[in-house]
C-alpha cells in the first residue's frame, strides 16, 4: 500500500539575520494510513518544523513532502488551504480556539471550511464525545485548559480528516489532564481511522500498544521503531 | 474606539455644517427671490439687450400685459404676477434732493413678492395709496425725511420732457441688500405711468408657489410663447442674484474642504485601527489559516469589519448630528448679517437626508478602502510565524 505521507530528504533551514539554522536535515520516512506516530527528541530538535511541513503550513528548503497526493513544494496557497481544511486536523499546544466563538461554533468552523454538507448533529455528537455537552454555548475563556484542548480535538476531528497533526498537545496541561486528553484523542482518531502524527516530550503518556516512535536530534532522524511494550504504563 | 469617535464627529460635522449651509442657501435664496426678483421676470422681446439704451422701446404694451396676465392666472403654480415700471428720477424737498431708482409697482401683489422686505417705519402701500411711496432706509436717511413728509419726484417722460409729481412718504423699508436700500424707492405703478406718460409696463414679475417648480414653469411659458407667437423674453432669479451665487460658492468651498479633511481622518484612523486589529489578532489569523481558511476570506473578514465599524459609527454620527442640529434649531441662535446684507438671520440647520445617505456611503467606502491594505497584510502573514503569537 502506498504511504499516506512520504518524506524524502527533507531539509528546512531558517535564516536568523545572517545566521543559518538548520532545523531539519535530510529526513526521509514514510507513514502509512492508520499509523500512530510520535515524534520525540530534545528541545530544538526539529519536531515542530517537521510537523509544520507535514501539515502544509510551510514549505521545505529542500526535499519533498507528499501528503496523500499533494506535494507540498508545488502546491499554491489556495490548494494547500483547501487541503488543510478537508484532509488535515490540527491540535496545537496552546489550544488556539477562536475566542469570539463558543464551543459549538469553534467546532462548526472546521466543517464550514471543509465545504461539505453537515448536520447539527455531527457537531453536537463530537462535543458530546469529548464530554463537553453541557458547555456547547460557553466561550473558550470560560473553560479550563483541559476542556479547551478537548474542544480543539473535537474541532480537529469533526470533519473526519485523513491525518491529525498535534504538536505537543499536552505541554500546557497537568499530568492527569494530559493523559485524559491524550487517551481521548487517541480513541477518537482510532474510531475515525485517522492517521496521527504528534510530537511529545513524554511519549510514555500514550496508553497505546502499537505506536511508532520517531526520534529526532539536531534535525536528524536518529530512531524509528515501534515502541517497546515496556514503555506502556 | 478612537476611530468610531473620529467617524462620529466627522459625520456630525458634515451633517451640521451641510445642514447649516443648506439652510443658508434656501434662506438666502427665498429672501433674494422675495425681496427683489421674484422667481421670473417677463419682458418684451429684446429687453435684456436693449433697454439700457432705449428704455421706452422695450416695454410691454397694455394689450400684451392683459394677454400674459390671463395666461399666468390660469397657471396654478404661479401665485402672483405683478407689473413693474422702473426708472430713474430725482427725489427732493426744499432742503435736499437725491437721485433714486424708482420702481412703480402694483402695491398689493408686489408686497407678496417683497415678503422678505421689512417695513420698519410707517405702513405698506395698498392699491389705494396712489400718492404714497416707500423709501429704502439709506435713501430716507440721506434725505432726512420722516413718514408723512411730502416729496417732489422729477422724471423725464418718453419724449424727454421733465415731469413732476408730489408724493407722500408712507413707509421706510429694508431689503437684504444695503446697497439697494441706499437708492431705492417704490410707488404705485399707476402714478408712475402718469408721471412717465405711458400705459405700458416694463416687466411682469412672477412668484411661484415653490422654487422647485421654476424649471417646469419656464418650460411651459416657453412652450406657450412658441405656440402662440408671444413676443416675450424672460429671466430667472438666479441669473440676477449674483450675490447669492457668491455666497453659495464660498460655502461650497468650505464644505468641500471639510469633506476632504473628514475623508483624510476616516482614511487614517480606519487604517490605523485595522492595522492594530490585525496585529492584535495575529495568533487568531495564524489559527484560522492553519485550519484552512483562504487568504481571500481573511481579507474579506477584515474588510467587512472595517465596513461594519464605519457604518455603525456613521449612523451614530448622523443620529447625534441630527440631535445636535435639532437642539441648535430649537434654541434659535441669531447670526450676524452676511456681507452686503442688512439683517441678521436665525441660525438654522436644515435636514438633508440625501446628504446623510451620501455621507454614510462615502464614509463606508473610504473605510473599505482603508481596510484593504491591513486586511491584505493579515492574509499574507506567514502561518507558522503567526501561530506563535497565540
Ligand atoms: N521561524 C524560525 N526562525 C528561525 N529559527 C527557527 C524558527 N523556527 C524554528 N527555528 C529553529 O529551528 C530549530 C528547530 O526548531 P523546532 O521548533 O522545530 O524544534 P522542536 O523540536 O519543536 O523544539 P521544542 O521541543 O522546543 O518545541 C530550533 O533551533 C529553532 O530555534
Ligand atoms: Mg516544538
Amino acid at each position: 500500500m502506498k504511504p499516506i505521507i512520504q518524506i524524502n530528504k527533507l531539509s528546512k533551514t531558517y535564516l536568523l539575520g545572517e545566521h543559518k539554522v538548520e532545523a531539519l536535515s535530510e529526513v526521509s520516512l514514510n507513514i502509512h494510513a492508520g499509523e500512530f506516530v510520535i515524534l520525540s527528541g530534545p528541545s530544538g530538535s526539529g519536531k515542530s518544523t517537521l510537523l509544520q511541513l507535514i501539515g502544509c503550513l510551510d514549505t521545505p528548503t529542500a526535499g519533498d513532502v507528499t501528503v496523500l497526493d499533494l506535494n507540498v513544494n508545488k502546491a499554491s496557497d489556495r490548494v494547500m488551504s483547501n487541503f488543510r481544511a478537508r484532509s488535515l486536523g490540527f491540535v496545537f499546544q496552546n489550544f488556539n480556539l477562536i475566542p469570539v466563538l463558543n464551543v459549538y461554533e469553534n467546532v462548526e468552523y472546521s466543517l464550514l471550511l471543509g465545504k461539505r454538507s453537515y448536520q447539527k448533529k455531527d457537531i453536537t455528537d463530537v462535543i458530546e464525545q469529548v464530554g463537553l455537552g453541557k458547555f456547547s454555548h460557553h466561550k473558550p475563556n470560560a473553560l479550563s485548559g483541559g476542556q479547551r484542548q478537548r474542544v480543539a480535538i473535537a474541532r480537529a476531528l469533526v470533519h473526519k480528516p485523513n491525518v491529525l497533526i498535534a504538536d505537543e498537545p499536552t505541554a500546557n496541561l497537568d499530568a492527569k489532564t494530559s493523559s485524559e486528553v491524550l487517551s481521548l484523542m487517541t480513541e477518537l482518531a482510532l474510531e475515525n481511522n485517522t492517521t496521527v502524527v504528534m510530537s511529545s516530550h513524554d511519549p510514555s503518556l500514550i496508553e497505546k500498544s502499537d505506536v511508532r516512535q520517531i526520534k529526532l536530534v539536531d534535525g536528524k532522524l536518529v530512531g524509528d521503531e515501534p515502541r517497546a511494550l515496556s514503555n506502556v504504563i | 474606539m478612537m476611530t468610531m469617535l473620529a467617524i462620529i464627529t466627522g459625520v456630525m460635522g458634515i451633517i451640521i455644517f451641510g445642514g447649516f449651509t443648506e439652510a443658508n442657501y434656501s434662506g438666502l435664496r427665498e429672501s433674494v427671490i422675495r425681496s427683489q426678483y421674484g422667481h421670473m421676470q417677463i419682458y418684451q422681446q429684446g429687453y435684456l439687450e436693449g433697454h439700457r439704451k432705449e428704455p421706452s422701446e422695450y416695454r410691454l404694451s397694455s394689450e400684451e400685459v392683459d394677454k400674459y396676465i390671463e395666461i399666468f392666472e390660469e397657471d396654478e403654480r404661479i401665485l402672483v404676477a405683478s407689473q413693474r415700471v422702473e426708472f430713474a428720477g430725482l427725489l427732493g424737498n426744499e432742503t435736499s434732493s437725491q437721485a433714486a431708482i424708482i420702481r412703480g409697482v402694483q402695491p398689493e401683489s408686489e408686497s407678496l413678492i417683497n415678503s422678505a422686505l421689512t417695513i420698519f417705519d410707517g405702513d405698506e402701500l395698498t392699491d389705494d395709496d396712489l400718492n404714497g411711496v416707500l423709501l429704502g432706509a439709506g435713501l430716507a436717511e440721506s434725505l432726512s425725511v420722516e413718514v408723512g413728509d411730502e416729496l417732489t419726484l422729477l422724471a423725464s417722460n418718453d419724449d424727454g420732457i421733465m415731469n413732476a409729481v408730489d408724493v407722500v412718504v408712507q413707509g421706510k423699508f429694508r431689503s437684504v441688500s444695503t446697497e439697494y436700500d441706499d437708492r431705492a424707492m417704490m410707488m404705485h405703478i399707476e402714478k408712475a405711468q402718469e408721471l412717465l406718460g405711458i400705459d405700458s409696463v416694463e416687466s411682469i414679475v412672477l412668484l411661484l408657489s415653490d422654487t422647485k417648480l421654476l424649471p417646469d414653469v419656464v418650460e411651459s411659458i416657453e412652450q406657450q410663447s412658441a405656440t402662440q407667437g408671444l413676443n416675450l423674453e424672460y429671466t430667472t432669479w438666479d441669473k440676477l442674484a449674483t450675490f447669492y451665487h457668491k455666497v453659495v460658492k464660498l460655502y461650497d468651498g468650505m464644505f468641500v474642504f471639510i469633506n476632504v479633511v473628514i475623508v483624510m481622518i476616516v482614511l487614517i484612523s480606519v487604517t490605523n485601527t485595522m492595522m492594530i486589529a490585525v496585529m492584535e489578532r495575529t495568533g487568531e489569523i495564524g489559527t484560522i489559516r492553519a485550519l484552512g481558511t483562504q487568504r481571500s476570506s481573511v481579507i474579506w473578514q477584515f474588510i467587512c469589519e472595517g465596513g461594519v465599524l464605519s457604518f455603525l459609527s456613521a449612523l451614530l454620527g448622523i443620529l447625534l448630528g441630527v440631535a445636535v442640529a435639532s437642539y441648535i434649531n430649537s434654541i434659535g441662535i441669531m447670526m450676524s448679517p452676511p456681507p452686503g446684507s442688512s439683517r441678521g438671520f436665525p441660525l438654522r440647520i436644515e435636514f438633508v437626508p440625501m446628504t446623510w445617505f451620501i455621507t454614510v456611503s462615502g464614509v463606508v467606502l473610504v473605510a473599505l478602502i482603508a481596510s484593504y491594505f491591513p486586511a491584505r497584510n493579515a492574509s499574507r502573514k506567514n502561518i507558522v510565524d503567526a501561530l506563535r503569537y497565540v
